[in-house]
């Protein structure tokens, strides 16, 4: 996989609509490519963060552990998608366990890298807190309509 | 050195004398027997006719022999002043850092060590510039002035002591002033230290200069210093060039003296013109010997005043005894006795009391806990114990010995301190856990010893083996690296220690069993990732295919450089290399690859500063080359420079094709690479390049890398973490957990240990006390800077020592750290508030 197909496939990604494509580039640049096997966990929950990760292609599903000790599956995370910025930003234990459900490609960007892009380049944050206040407004609907 | 002086004497005189002779000799007819140093020579010798040219000739070569004579006494005088001046200058520095190591430890406080490099330094060498003139120049040039006199009260009384009448008025007027610059000799030396004092401040607190924004005032405050130092200079060279003004004036005027009451004397007819000549040459001549007189007064004053500075500072007071180098057969033993303390009494150097009427017994074979708050008297008593401070009244007992009358180094060995003090020093863990044991130096080596004799300096030479092993109850060095990697595992750091053999490289004398293991445990590890379904996990070395997750520097060298001339970075510049790139015709492909690695960067790049962090961090290239490729970006390929065409050529070197992905390097450019990796292992087989090799170890790379054979697929999600904790737990497996170990016990810890933690730089701090068996370990304010696991670790070793008869003393900041202790005693304003 070369760079510039990262880059491209990061243009697809709903999240970074809007940054400038040489950005993307730096940004496919800088993290780093990984493929995940079937089962993999790539965030596990309780534990540290120290980096965030989008999905290039696969898909991955994120669990919660219940009272109980059992998991919880609590949503899917479909390519295209950020996750493990809230473990970083609100700078808590990862809040679920990501598995991957078939061979996955995910960019993994560590700490640093994540909030220099945030710092460095306005259009990220905004896509950062676009998703965000998007989960925000599913989990309000998600109450309201219980 | 004066009869070196003396004997040159009749040298000198024969070579003023030899010119007289030859021109004697020409001026003397064929026919006079011709003369040599007044004796009339044979008109025959040896066979030969003694004839004028044949003493011309002899003259000449009695000439050049002086000469060279001469020439000989004036290279051994001042060699012999070297050797004085440069002795003096070791002794008295090994003095003044003999000093420092008596000083006691409160004048730590006031005394920074700035200062004492300032004192150390350009003073000091002054000062003995000096020394060496103290003998030579009064003796020369003041036996040069007496001749001068003599030759004066020859020719006249009445004029020689015209003469002489300058100078007692100069003795007056020039030592006067000379006080005036003592006294600002001595300011400057203050201003001086003063100057070191604070540069050390600010090298001590720069974090705190910052933080707080105080980078103007410390200018500021740095700059007044030199002001003041600026003032006190220029005005020592103003009076300094004064006296030397007044001397001159006084000097010049002497011919007026001449003129006037000779010439007086002259026309009376009492004194002939010849003699008056004669007399203000001869004075004249006096000037050169007084002035240099002068500047030895000068110099000898100024002298004078520095080392009343440094004894000043260095010679306190309050200096300890010199201590007595104990012998390591005499020994005391403190094991299983009691201390007793009564009514101790601590004072601080504000004359505070600090302890005040202290009375205890502390058991043998207990933990006993101090705790209070801070300042109440706690690490006080802690250090007491150990005989870092010293009573103002009452005393220290053990065995019914009193401490202060121990000699302390025997008390020291004894009695193990660790404090919030107890650093590392720039050196291995090994050494630095050996710190405790260094008692004599060992048999053999010291060069010059001689030398450091004549000097005053000490004559135990550094170089040879100084543990004594016996005191930490081993055979020899094996044993007791063994030991110590026993030691830092029970207080938790053998897994640190394992990572840091696993990082190391195989040293060059490792025993073949280790080699043979790392071997061993790199199959096992293929296996084991085999069997796991994990072979994708590491990308091994082979020797017909390209690496993607290697550098294209290792994929070409296939191993690495162990020549330093071979730059991995810049294989191009090599001249072999660059050769067979040439004929390969790989160096046209890489000068391609180069330009399409620099487009991206600069693409990449190209809105940031050059010195920003990402670029820093993530750009394969680095600012400056950044700088200068987007500079040479739009030039045409012939406007390129040499350099400019090596630097793009260079630049692929350092791509990783896995982890960089820049399509720069195509599978062509790949296999060119493989290609050429063979034809230059053929023409150059031998040294400078540790190759990958299946069945050997690779002394360049690191013990896992070996292990690994290979590069980590940093693609795979995990792998990063998962392969060296699997070839950890291999390597343990068989067996070779202590040899790694004992590799990491080597790892050099960086200046005051800067390269660990602090936890577990308190670890090997611990382990140095432990490891040379005390009776009684003193621990003050340690325990709290260790999180709990450790703590727990610690006690436990504690109470083990405890149950041989051992004295454990610990100083806690925190009284919840004392529990497992068998006794706690409170203090508090320097008094035990509840005996426990």
């Amino acid at each position: 996989m070369s760079l510039s197909e990262d880059a491209a496939t990061l243009a697809a990604v709903p999240l970074f609509q809007g940054v400038d494509p040489a950005r993307l580039k730096l940004i496919a640049f800088a993290a780093e490519r990984l493929t995940v096997p079937a089962g993999t966990e790539l965030v596990r929950q309780g534990e540290a963060g120290d980096a965030v990760y989008v999905v290039l292609s696969g898909e991955a599903s994120a669990f919660v552990t219940v009272a109980g000790g059992g998991e919880l599956r609590v949503g899917p995370v479909p390519a295209g998608t950020l996750f493990g910025e809230v473990a970083l930003l609100a700078d808590v234990p990862r809040t679920a366990t990501v598995r991957a459900e078939g061979e996955m490609a995910v960019l993994r960007l560590d700490a640093d890298l994540f909030f220099d892009l945030i710092q460095e380049f306005p259009a990220v944050g905004i896509a950062v807190m676009r998703e965000l206040a998007r989960r925000l407004d599913r989990s309000t609907t998600l109450l309201h309509s219980r | 050195m004066l009869g070196l002086a003396l004997a040159s004497f009749p040298f000198l005189w024969l070579y003023y004398e030899m010119p007289k002779e030859i021109v004697a000799l020409l001026g003397s007819g064929p026919d006079q027997i011709p003369r040599l140093f007044g004796i009339e020579l044979p008109g025959q010798a040896f066979g030969l006719v003694i004839d004028r040219p044949l003493v011309l000739g002899l003259q000449c070569l009695i000439l050049l022999a002086l000469v060279v004579i001469n020439l000989r006494f004036r290279f051994w005088i001042s060699r012999l002043r070297n050797l004085t001046l440069e002795r003096a200058l070791r002794r008295i520095r090994f003095q003044i850092l003999a000093l420092v190591l008596r000083f006691p430890l409160h004048a730590f406080r006031q005394r920074t060590a700035g200062e004492t490099l300032a004192a150390m330094g350009g003073d000091l060498e002054s000062l003995c510039g000096h020394v060496g003139d103290t003998v030579s120049v009064p003796a020369y040039q003041g036996g040069t002035l007496a001749v001068i006199m003599i030759f004066l009260i020859w020719q006249d009384p009445l004029i020689a002591a015209a003469a002489a009448s300058i100078y007692p008025l100069s003795m007056v007027v020039v030592p006067h002033l000379q006080r005036k610059v003592n006294e600002l000799s001595r300011e400057r030396g203050g201003l001086m230290r003063g100057l070191g004092e604070r540069i050390d401040e600010t090298f001590r607190l720069v974090t705190d200069i910052h933080a707080n924004d105080q980078t103007r005032w410390t200018r500021a405050w740095l700059g007044a210093q030199l002001a003041q130092i600026f003032r006190v200079r220029f005005d020592i060279d103003q009076r300094k060039f004064a006296i030397k003004a007044i001397n001159t004036l006084l000097q010049q005027t002497g011919p007026v003296l001449f003129y006037g009451a000779g010439g007086l004397m002259v026309l009376e007819g009492r004194l002939d013109v010849g003699t008056l000549i004669a007399a203000i040459a001869a004075h004249k001549d006096m000037a050169t010997p007084w002035r240099e007189l002068l500047d030895w007064y000068q110099g000898r004053e100024d002298a004078r005043v520095k080392y009343e500075n440094v004894l000043r500072l260095f010679n306190r007071p309050d200096l300890l005894p010199e201590s007595r180098d104990a012998l390591p057969d005499e020994a005391v033993n403190f094991r299983g006795q009691a201390i007793t303390v009564e009514d101790l009494v601590v004072r601080d150097e504000g004359d505070a009391t600090r302890l005040d009427r202290v009375r205890l017994t502390l058991a043998p074979g207990r933990l006993t806990a101090l705790v209070g708050p801070s300042g109440g008297g706690r690490e006080v008593l802690a250090q007491a114990l150990c005989g870092l401070v010293e009573p103002a009244a009452g005393r220290i007992s053990i065995a019914g010995q009193d401490l202060a009358r121990l000699p302390a180094s025997l008390v020291n060995r004894r009695i193990a301190y660790v404090g919030p003090g107890s650093g590392l020093q720039a050196r291995s863990i090994a050494d630095n856990l050996a710190f405790g044991l260094q008692r004599q130096p060992g048999g053999g080596g010291g060069q010059d010893l001689r030398e450091a004799l004549l000097s005053g300096n000490p004559a135990d030479p550094i170089e040879t083996d100084w543990v004594d092993y016996a005191a930490a109850g081993v055979a020899d060095r094996e044993s007791l690296r063994l030991r110590m990697v026993e030691l830092l595992t029970r207080l938790g750091f053998g897994d640190g220690l394992f990572r840091l053999g696993l990082q190391a490289r195989l040293p060059a004398g490792a025993d073949d069993r280790l080699r043979a293991g790392i071997v061993a445990a790199r199959a096992a590890l293929a296996e084991a990732l085999h069997a796991r379904g994990l072979r994708g996990l590491i990308a091994r070395f082979e020797d017909d295919r390209y690496n993607d997750h290697a550098t294209l520097a290792e994929n070409l060298l296939f191993g690495l450089p162990t020549d330093p001339a071979i730059d991995a970075d810049r294989l191009a510049d090599h001249p072999l290399i660059h050769g067979l790139l040439e004929r390969s015709g790989l160096l046209g492909r890489l000068f391609g690859a180069g330009k399409t690695i620099a487009a991206v960067m600069i693409e990449l790049f190209a809105d940031l500063d050059p010195g920003h962090e990402m670029v820093r961090r993530f750009a394969l290239v680095t600012p400056a080359e950044l700088r200068h490729l987007s500079a040479i970006a739009g030039h045409p390929e012939a406007a390129l420079t040499r350099a400019d065409r090596a630097l793009l050529t260079n630049l692929p070197f350092r791509v990783v094709a896995a982890r960089h992905r820049l399509n720069a390097l195509d599978d062509g450019l790949k296999a060119a690479v493989v290609r050429a990796r063979h034809q230059l292992r053929d023409a150059w087989p031998g040294a400078g390049i540790a190759r990958f090799d299946a069945d050997a170890v690779n002394p360049a790379a690191s013990i896992l890398d070996n292990v690994l054979f290979g590069r980590i697929a940093s693609d795979r999600a995990g792998a990063a973490g998962q392969v060296p904790a699997l070839a950890a737990e291999i390597l343990d497996g068989l067996g070779l957990g202590v040899a790694l170990r004992l590799l990491g016990l080597d790892f050099e810890v960086g200046i005051a240990g800067a390269r660990l933690s602090l936890g577990e730089r308190q670890r090997i701090s611990l382990a140095r006390a432990l490891l040379r068996r005390p009776d009684v370990i003193v621990l003050d304010d340690v325990l709290g800077a260790l999180d709990s696991t450790c703590r727990g670790d610690i006690l436990s070793i504690l109470r083990d020592e405890a149950s041989t008869g051992v004295t454990v003393v610990a100083a806690l900041g925190d009284a919840g750290h004392a529990e497992g202790f068998d006794r706690i005693l409170t203090l508090e304003r320097g008094r035990i508030l509840q005996p426990g």
